[in-house]
């Protein structure tokens, strides 16, 4: 569903952001806005902050593994109890060793689904209070969400033996 | 000196779980305990955690169908009426009015049934057991309902694209008269047995409170929210199936403790009664099945998030197609996850005692929060 106000969202973004918005797509089913990796911090405060928009609900944070591009994009998509509408924020990292600006110190919802991403893709994220593995067990290696990965020969616990 | 001086006190550890009753499933907190108060917690999750959405990526769209009913096993309809839905979404499938008419039957139905046994094992946690026999016994109601029209009592795996699997039997409409009959009174029950029982009000009336801010900065959604006073619903707000020819008006409550919590969801379960009335006095008639659909889609690229009224809160389905016929990226957000995120900040500093009402308060499903 297409919400209305989009283009007045995308176009209070590229005011206050100028170059840092890369792109205003009209996307395929959901419009999106672009924006470089190093700014979803202060884009998201502004979301939050800004009253005409007041984006205080962050839904979820994931990505997409593109291996052929060398590329993972990462989607921050926002809701707006106050206006009903939402918002899908994407940008690009590299696919390995990938660093971005947490925005868990605005989003509390951020820090657990950072960990998340963390945890399945492998994407760091500076300023991260407590940046750990969440969900697959400690010792694992790998990020099981990318495209190419495979861990086979994994072993849940590797000191166990049965009772005899 | 002061008594809370005079004695030298010294932290220590208590680890839950992850087996543990009062955890409903395999979660696991590390709490550092000053006496009786919580000083820290250190969640742990992922004990369930099955990689639904690697595998839905493996997957054909219908292979991962009865999959999704695994998701959430309590609630498992949502799943697949999500799952289902952004299919839909991306192929531009029009769903026959009497399917979606009975997704909803089923989903309303289903959330009875999630909800009773959150007002038994609610109550078993705090000591009572005869809710808990309660709860079960209304879930059987439901179950019967459900069992006759899917086959199956708790993965139903009822929903197909563009429609569901099999029209309702005959012997569906005596039944759930009977049962649009009798519940109500049951409810009543529900409410004379803990509504003013005075252990259940000391123990959750002003335990646990979240105020709105707070609740939608975690990401709260659903009944929890509701309860912490902020008025959305998807159902009403962003109406999908039938829900926006059926006039839902949600419950919200103000005060956001674990009582309103748990009133939260017993008034929900009347309104999904109503609901159910409704649906069934207004069945239209059709089929129950858009013609011409493959059984194995090869979906239109492009990306749909479908969100879902789920009993624990929105379940949402970011769907990315490249056009193949598996998904190109399939993200669950789960609502038990983020309900759950809060619990850390929520026990800092209450007694050990208070910890079980407030974590049974969430609702929070185990395979939810870990996929």
């Amino acid at each position: 569903m297409v919400d209305p106000g989009f283009n007045d969202i995308a176009a209070a973004l590229t005011d206050n952001f100028g170059t840092t918005v890369l792109a205003v797509e009209e996307g395929n089913k959901i419009p999106f806005v672009r924006v470089e990796a190093d700014a979803v911090a202060r884009v998201a405060r502004f979301l939050r902050d800004e009253p005409t928009l007041a984006f205080d609900f962050l839904m979820y944070v994931t990505a997409v593994d593109y291996p052929e591009e060398e590329k993972l994009t990462l989607l921050y998509h926002y809701f707006s109890y106050r206006h009903e509408y939402s918002l899908l924020v994407k940008a690009d990292v590299p696919r390995h060793g990938a660093e971005v600006p947490t925005i868990s110190h605005l989003y509390a919802a951020a820090d657990w689904l950072e960990r998340e991403v963390y945890d399945l893709f492998g994407v760091k994220f500076r300023d991260h209070p407590n940046l750990t593995r969440i969900v697959t067990p400690e010792g694992f290696e790998g990020h099981p969400l990318l495209k190419d990965f495979a861990n086979d020969d994994y072993v849940p616990f590797p000191d166990w033996k049965p009772e005899k | 000196m002061t008594p809370e001086t005079a004695y030298r006190t010294e932290e220590f550890q208590v680890n839950v779980g992850p087996q543990h009753p009062s955890t409903h499933g395999v979660f696991r907190m590390v709490l550092t305990m000053d006496g009786e108060r919580v000083v820290d917690c250190e969640p742990h999750i992922g004990f369930l955690h099955r990689s639904m959405e690697k595998m839905a990526e493996n997957r054909l769209y219908i292979q991962f169908l009865p999959m999704a009913d695994r998701i959430d096993y309590l609630s498992s309809i949502f799943c697949t009426v999500a799952h289902c839905e952004a299919v839909e979404q991306l192929m531009e499938i029009d769903v026959p009015a009497r399917a979606k008419y009975l997704r909803t039957i089923m989903m309303e139905l289903c959330r009875i049934a999630s909800h009773s046994i959150f007002f038994g094992v609610f109550a078993l946690d705090l000591g009572a057991v005869t809710p808990f026999l309660y709860g079960f016994r209304e879930r059987e109601l439901t179950m019967d309902l459900l069992e006759m029209t899917t086959g199956q009592r708790m993965t139903f795996n009822y929903c197909r694209f563009g429609g569901v699997a099999d029209d309702l039997p005959d012997s569906f409409f005596p039944t759930v008269e009977k049962f649009v009959k009798v519940f109500p009174a049951r409810l009543d029950d529900y409410d004379r047995i803990l509504n003013e029982n005075e252990i259940f009000v000391a123990r959750t009336k002003n335990v646990g409170t979240v105020e709105a801010s707070r609740a939608i900065n975690y990401g709260w959604t659903g009944p929890n929210l509701r309860a912490s006073g902020v008025d959305f619903d998807l159902r009403r707000n962003r109406p999908y199936e039938a829900y926006g020819e059926l006039g839902y008006e949600p419950v919200v409550l103000q005060n956001g403790d674990c009582y309103d919590r748990y009133r939260a969801r017993i008034l929900e379960m009347r309104s999904s009664h109503e609901l159910i009335k409704k649906c069934v006095e207004g069945l239209p008639e059709g089929p129950v099945q858009a013609e011409k659909i493959s059984k194995f889609p090869k979906v239109p690229a492009g990306e749909v998030y479908v969100r879902v009224a789920s009993p624990r809160g929105d379940y949402g389905l970011y769907l990315l197609s490249e056009g193949a016929d598996k998904p190109y990226r399939y993200k669950l957000r789960t609502p038990s996850f983020n309900n759950l995120s809060m619990i850390r900040e929520m026990l800092l500093g209450v007694y050990l005692a208070d910890i079980v009402p407030i974590f049974g308060s969430l609702d929070v499903i185990l395979p939810d929060v870990d996929r």
